[in-house]
């Protein structure tokens, strides 16, 4: 048993292909590195798993689905292009498939990379599909609609397969450098880190840490949130920035209504400065238009000046219940609504402002040390690595 | 560290500590074999279910479990028979969830439940109990202390009553919290306890059934525990029990005096500042002070104390981890009193010094976290 790869977006690639197929391969091999045997070779177009204890292919499989840059796969039997011998697989995969899922109708779809083979694409069809109609009792061929398609693919080897197992797209995690997420504990912000790192982006978190008014499991939430995401990528860098002596300054000296929109100004600067001190050349948030007083197109202007980097907000345009679908979707949402506090919601002002004047934010700064805090803050960031 | 939070579970004692790799080293046999160290194992078990008979006064036969929600769903289920549809069960509103979602797995299966309302300390309104006590009611589960406030439900009352009321009803009591610490000796059918609320180790609770009370319940398998719980004994959580009843058996009055001490303590070292709400009653559970700071968030309070190296909590361990109101609710606390509530419980050796940093520390939090919210008003 094999499993047979194909990659989705890297075949658009022109001359640095080999590149982005290296990164999906070391990929794939850190997501599967707990599996002992497992190995890979390229063979064109396609990657072929081998060497791995089949008792653990469904785990394989689950962990397969989630490597961006990986289209599809198969789990197919391998063998040698003898044309009894693919017979002999065919009928066993064949029967196996019948077996599990109760079918009464198959075809048979060929793909023949040789073309020195005995047969072209249709004959092969042909041929197989009669041999397996007689040593089959019951089942017959229905080609627009059929319960199972076997498929044979002649390659170096012969590649036999019945499912094709969709996953999800995208490019090849740290093909396309680095950026820093700030992750809050929330719905958004995780989606927004799966979302990039779909785009092949590598991603440090960080994360204002509000401690007393949060605690360690609010703290143990945004591990728990890195931990998901690593298994789309490997293992992740999170910074836990101490916030509470910024949140109760700002609280202490700036106008009630503006402490959030402020306060996401801090986020920011100590962000870019820690994405400026890990290579990350951008930032990604969780923001999306409208949805809180700090996301209004005017209080995203205030928080996006404070920085130079690009800002990818991938959910800037969904509605919340799209996000959530996401959220579901990559296993985040049941650990993004457990109730703790995260760092937003204590300093949370009565009447936030919800369309802040930039000159006006920055005036109500002036009284704040900024450069102190924001130093200060970076200097204790703690620097946990979560591993997949 | 200072720990405050002896209700959610309690250190073992420090001799068992010290005796636990001897007897892992050299009594680790299984207690159903017959050869001779074996047998001195078994003797060790029924030592310590004679030693915890004994802490009940001789009225119960015990039986070892593996915690007290297991004791509690065994006395629960056990004592009714598989069609429960219609049949009257009566518990009260504030039962901790090991009683209390037995009694929703009831209601689902049929069974008419009541919820009795109590105080605002968690007793039971006796007049209500006595209300909705009806003839063919076949189960009541009071629980002895009330884990959050440590009010003290007079359960021999209530099981006179209803013996006189009712005589084919079953009384369970979850003693969890009120095991070996109100100096009272619990009268009722079944009582359940658990090891590690009078530090003995987790993963070992006891279920006491009343003398001469006929209990169907059991766990299907190898008969242990009279067929009542069969497994493989639990021996090391067994030995823990051992040394721990001794120990609470014999310094009850002790405990109990001390404890009501650092009560006492407490309360006098907070009783300048404002805003303090006590949830506990007077002459309640003398291991538990609950209080509510009002506007200052309970979570708050317990992170900065912990910033202290102060342990307590803000409700019970169990579900502390939830935002489930349904307590709060019951006990009739409006918003600010259910939201800084926060739990202080004691044991034998917690100091009288703890106890005062530890108040004085809420003083100073309460008072500076009051003074930046006032800004908030403005």
């Amino acid at each position: 048993m094999v499993i047979l790869i194909r990659y989705g977006e890297i075949h658009l690639k022109g001359l640095n292909r080999p590149q982005f197929e290296r990164r999906l391969k070391d990929n794939i091999k850190i997501v599967l590195k707990e599996f002992k045997g497992i190995n890979i070779k390229r063979i064109n177009g396609r990657f072929i798993l081998f060497g791995f204890d089949e008792n653990y292919i469904d785990d394989i499989s689950e962990k397969l689905k989630n490597v961006f840059g990986i289209h599809s796969f198969s789990i197919a039997l391998e063998t040698d292009k003898d044309y009894e011998n693919v017979k002999k697989e065919s009928l066993r995969m064949f029967w196996d498939a019948v077996n599990k899922a109760g079918a009464k109708t198959f075809k048979v779809a060929a793909k023949r990379s040789d073309k020195s083979y005995k047969f072209d694409t249709m004959e092969l069809i042909r041929e197989l599909g009669g041999y397996l109609f007689e040593n089959t009792n019951g089942i017959s061929v229905d080609v627009k609609n059929p319960d199972i398609t076997l498929n044979v693919e002649i390659r170096e080897m012969a590649y036999i397969y019945t499912d094709i197992i969709l996953c999800r797209g995208g490019l090849p995690v740290g093909c396309n450098g680095k950026a820093a997420l700030l992750l809050s504990g929330g719905i958004d912000s995780p989606v927004s880190g799966y979302m990039t790192m779909k785009r092949g982006v590598l991603i440090e978190c960080i994360h204002f840490y509000s401690f007393p008014y949060t605690g360690e499991l609010a703290k143990q939430k945004v591990i728990d949130l890195c931990k998901i995401l690593s298994g789309f990528g490997g293992g992740i860098r999170l910074h836990i920035v101490p916030f509470t002596e910024i949140q109760k300054e700002i609280f202490e000296k700036c106008p009630n209504s503006e402490l959030t929109i402020i306060m996401r100004r801090f986020m920011m600067k100590i962000a870019d400065r820690i994405a400026a001190a890990n290579e990350c050349s951008a930032l990604i948030t969780g923001e999306s238009i409208g949805q809180v007083a700090s996301q209004t197109l005017e209080s995203l202007n205030c928080t996006n000046t404070v920085t130079n980097l690009p800002v990818i907000r991938p959910v800037i345009c969904f509605d919340k219940q799209e996000i959530i679908e996401i959220a579901k979707d990559i296993d985040t949402f049941e650990t993004s609504i457990l109730p703790y506090e995260d760092c937003c919601t204590v300093f949370t002002p009565k009447r936030p402002v919800t369309h802040p004047n930039l000159e006006r934010i920055v005036n109500s700064e002036q009284v704040l040390d900024t450069e102190t805090l924001i130093k200060s803050a970076v200097e204790n960031t703690e620097m946990i690595v979560v591993k997949g | 560290m200072i720990y405050l939070d002896n209700a959610a579970t309690t250190k073992p004692l420090q001799f068992f500590i010290d005796d636990c790799s001897n007897f892992l080293e050299n009594r680790w046999l299984n207690p159903s074999a017959i050869y001779k160290s074996a047998v001195e194992v078994k003797n060790m078990v029924e030592e310590t279910r004679e030693l915890a008979q004994k802490s009940l006064g001789n009225k119960y036969n015990c039986y070892f479990t593996s915690c007290g929600t297991e004791s509690a769903n065994l006395a629960i289920f056990g004592s009714l028979p598989e069609n429960v549809r219609g049949r009257r069960v009566i518990t009260s509103s504030v039962e901790h969830p090991c009683v209390y979602n037995c009694f929703k797995e009831l209601e689902r299966r049929g069974a008419d439940v009541v919820y009795l309302r109590t105080n605002e300390f968690g007793i039971v309104d006796f007049e209500d109990f006595k209300n909705k006590l009806t003839s063919n009611t076949a189960l009541i589960s009071i629980m002895h202390v009330n884990n959050i406030t440590g009010g003290i439900n007079d359960i021999n009352m209530m099981y006179e009553y209803a013996r006189n009321k009712c005589p084919g009803a079953v009384f369970h009591s979850d003693g969890v919290q009120g095991y070996l610490k109100t100096g009272i000796i619990p009268k009722c059918h079944i009582y359940t306890a658990s090891g590690h609320k009078i530090n003995a180790l987790k993963g070992i609770g006891m279920i006491f059934v009343k003398k001469g009370f006929k209990f169907n319940g059991k766990l299907y398998g190898g008969g242990q525990e009279k067929g009542l719980r069969s497994g493989t004994e639990n021996t090391l959580g067994i030995y823990s029990l051992n040394h721990a009843i001794n120990f609470w058996m014999n310094n009850i009055n002790d405990n109990i005096q001390h404890m009501a001490r650092l009560q006492k303590a407490f309360l006098k070292e907070i009783s300048q500042l404002e805003g303090v709400v006590l949830n506990s009653p007077m002459g309640g559970a003398p291991h538990i002070l609950n209080l509510s700071f009002i506007g200052v968030g309970g979570e708050i309070l317990l992170h900065s104390l912990e910033a202290d190296g102060i342990c307590v909590s803000t409700g019970s361990a169990c579900s502390s981890r939830k935002k489930d109101p349904r307590i709060s609710n019951a006990l009739g606390f409006d918003k600010a009193r259910a939201e800084s509530q926060l739990r202080i419980s004691f044991t034998h050796d917690t100091n009288e010094e703890e106890v005062i940093f530890a108040a004085k520390r809420i003083a100073a939090i309460c008072r500076e976290h009051r003074i930046l919210m006032r800004r908030k008003r403005k």
